[in-house]
């Protein structure tokens, strides 16, 4: 078993797709958006990235692993504001399209359960006070 | 418009949610789903000040990654890119130099911004942004 429960796979099961997410030879921090499958008896994920991606789940290093969602309100933003990150390795799973990752730590976020009023956004609008850039890119696309 | 592919611009004109990757103290990835607001030349995203760990993070290793993966939160929109990049912190006025930079910006996707900084702080969580 890894280091992440049943619940929290549970809970990872319930998003469409996950971004992983390495840092590549260079440096720079790279994701994939990738199709997957908890298993809860085992502790693990499997993996598959979709086809026509430039780039490869690599087996090497450590992986984040993202569940996100947000509710867009046509007219006013967004609500429903969740996400939950685990980390891990991945190793070679049983075809050439899939991997096995194995989670020893998670972290989420759920706006509903942090503050279940209405009144969510407001107080983190008055919090954010910092902004930052990036520039320039190395690559896009 | 900008600089970028035009369908990554497009991806980023729309997106709701874009996913910051930076790397993390043990030299490992770590992830913020955060509003991506680009003007052409930079995309900017916000945090809160205080105890933030993505800054630190930040501060000590400038090479970031903003992913758009979501279809949901791009009206839609199927396209996926990721971009990779040099962030910069910027706190030379954080109580109204970050509203020059962005708030126009972030309207156009969120036009409840201005109901929400006016309606003030009624409950306090800015653990999301470490």
């Amino acid at each position: 078993m890894s280091g992440v429960n049943a619940g929290q796979l549970a809970k990872l099961a319930e998003y469409p797709f996950v971004v992983v997410s390495w840092i590549d030879d260079a440096g720079y921090p790279i994701s994939v958006a990738a199709d997957f499958q908890t298993d809860t008896i085992r502790g693990s994920v499997a993996l598959r990235a979709p086809q026509g991606e430039a780039v490869a789940i690599p087996t090497d290093r450590q992986l984040s692993v993202l569940g996100s969602h947000i509710r867009p309100k046509p007219g006013e933003g967004y609500d429903e504001r969740r996400y939950l990150q685990l980390w891990g390795r991945a190793v070679a799973g049983g075809d050439a399209q899939h991997l096995t990752f194995t989670p020893n730590r998670a972290w989420g976020w759920d706006e509903t359960e942090r503050c279940p009023s209405s009144s969510t956004r407001s107080a983190q609008f008055r919090s954010r006070a910092a902004t930052w850039h990036s520039s320039p890119p190395r690559r896009g696309g | 418009m900008g600089w970028l592919p035009a369908p990554v611009e497009q991806l980023l004109g729309v997106a709701l949610v874009g996913e910051l990757t930076v790397v993390g103290r043990g030299g490992g990835p770590v992830t913020h789903p955060l509003i991506p607001l680009y003007d052409g030349k930079r995309i900017y995203m916000h945090s809160s000040t205080l105890f933030s760990r993505k800054l630190e993070h930040i501060k000590r290793n400038p090479h970031v990654s903003v992913s758009l993966t979501d279809p949901v939160a791009m009206t839609g929109r199927y396209g996926r890119a990721t971009i990779q990049g040099l962030a910069r912190v910027l706190e030379d006025d954080p109580h109204s130099g970050w509203e020059r930079l962005i708030l126009e910006l972030w309207r156009r996707k969120e036009p409840m911004i201005d109901a929400f900084l006016k309606m003030g702080s009624r409950c306090r969580s800015s653990s999301n942004a470490r």
